[in-house]
């Protein structure tokens, strides 16, 4: 059996629930004909957070100094020049749209190919921030969206992320559908000639972090599946035009 | 040829550095951590208490090869060595220190990621957002803020409590143990 985060378009997978386990659940747990209790979850919760707490506030505390202290001073005897990051996006776009406009002919995508997918939209989205110069939105959505862009990657790729796989999977939509509005909204406002190249900016960003969603949907219903590989198509379609326009134009 | 069969059934290089070789392996690691927090240590106090001018700060051995200090190759090459030793050393933990070792290890992904972005900014002069210098992600949202000093410190957190609770094990985690970390039981 193939390993894969997302569903396929037309045979559901049943999924399998995780059991946590009696040290989670704090159930008495037997061994070898004799019953050992383990601490009440609550205990150790407790706990936990206030060690989490306590570090954290030690850390806050030394920041001030760290701060102060840590420079970075970027002696970098090297430079590439802009060239190979455009190259790069130039990669990173298209692979991504591509799978966004097939996405509703193919099967359920393996472990491999949502990685890909992910990590080249998580790719795109740096990139373009370091080519774009500045955008329109916040630096608090862009952060959003950086890690919006990385989290698939880390959860394709992380076995600890395992548990978050099907709370992701619910979330996948609204995450795809939130930032495709934004996505989309931002290309109006550039194309009808309200914006400017940090508009368009913003969008391809936007779009590259929602679509980094795509290969963890998985709908049951069709009219769901065709709404979202239909909507993923339209925003797939207008990021490549966007990301076309920004390079021809010498946006970036 | 006879092969070290190490933890989780591996064999070879990595067999032997997560099994007999575990604890030298780990010592080794140790020590290059330490010395990192060392070189901070001795660079705040040539700041703080020294009163030297910041960029005459080099730490120790900084102050005899400034390029050491003042390169992005250096911070980035010491972010990339925590990196593959936490993912080279992680098979020889068991148990609760496996859990926070491996937390250790996915913030230091992260901590070397940031690093990757800096450098990568360094080198093609494209800098984050048009800021006038190098900007890694967690500097979108808390502004003109190095922090990572404080990552160095949130990936040493958890990699000390894995090695506390690597040499104290739980019979179950002993027991899955295959190198000679922990301390014996005492016998009678």
């Amino acid at each position: 059996m193939r390993r894969g985060v997302g569903r396929s378009s037309g045979r559901p997978t049943p999924i399998t629930p995780i059991s946590p386990g009696p040290r989670l659940t704090g159930q008495p747990t037997a061994t070898l004909g004799t019953t050992a209790t383990t601490k009440p979850l609550h205990t150790h919760a407790v706990r936990t957070i206030a060690v989490l707490a306590a570090t954290v506030l030690f850390l806050v505390a030394c920041a001030g100094r760290a701060v102060a202290q840590h420079e970075h001073t970027l002696s970098v005897p090297v430079s590439f020049g802009p060239l190979a990051l455009r190259i790069a996006l130039l990669y990173a776009v298209p692979a991504v749209a591509g799978f966004a406009l097939l996405r509703g002919f193919l099967d359920r995508p393996s472990r491999m190919t949502v990685a890909f997918v992910c990590g080249s939209a998580a790719l795109g989205v740096l990139l373009d921030l370091m080519l774009a110069g500045r955008v329109e939105v916040s630096n608090q959505v862009v952060f959003l969206a950086v890690v919006a862009g990385c989290f698939p990657v880390f959860l394709t790729l992380a076995p600890v992320a395992a548990p978050l796989a099907e709370p992701a999977r619910r979330a996948a939509p609204v995450v795809l559908a939130a930032a495709s509005a934004g996505a989309i909204f931002h290309f109006a406002k550039a194309w009808t000639g309200a914006g400017s190249p940090a508009t368009l900016h913003s969008g391809v960003i936007l779009a590259l972090a929602g679509l980094a969603w795509l290969p963890l949907v998985g709908c049951r219903r069709r009219a769901a599946r065709l709404t979202v590989h239909a909507g993923s198509a339209v925003v797939a379609t207008a990021l490549l035009a966007a990301a076309a326009q920004a390079t021809v134009a010498g946006g970036f | 040829m006879a092969v070290q069969a190490g933890a989780g059934g591996r064999v070879g290089f990595v067999a032997a550095l997560n099994g007999k070789y575990h604890k030298a392996a780990v010592l080794g690691f140790t020590v290059i951590v330490i010395g990192h927090w060392a070189e901070h240590l001795v660079q705040a106090w040539q700041i703080f208490v020294l009163g030297w001018p910041r960029p005459k700060s080099l730490g120790l051995i900084g102050h005899y090869i400034p390029w050491l200090f003042t390169s992005e190759w250096m911070h980035y090459g010491y972010a990339l060595v925590m990196l593959i030793g936490f993912v080279v050393l992680r098979h020889g933990f068991t148990g609760r220190s496996r859990t926070w070792w491996v937390a250790a290890m996915w913030i230091q992904v992260w901590h070397h990621f940031e690093h990757l972005l800096l450098l990568v900014q360094a080198m093609t002069g494209q800098y984050l957002l048009g800021e006038p210098k190098p900007t890694s992600i967690i500097q979108l949202i808390a502004p003109r803020v190095e922090l990572h000093l404080f990552y160095n410190f949130v990936v040493f957190v958890p990699m000390v409590v894995a090695m506390i609770a690597h040499l104290r094990p739980r019979p179950e985690e002993r027991a899955e143990m295959v190198c000679s970390c922990a301390a014996p039981v005492p016998v009678g």
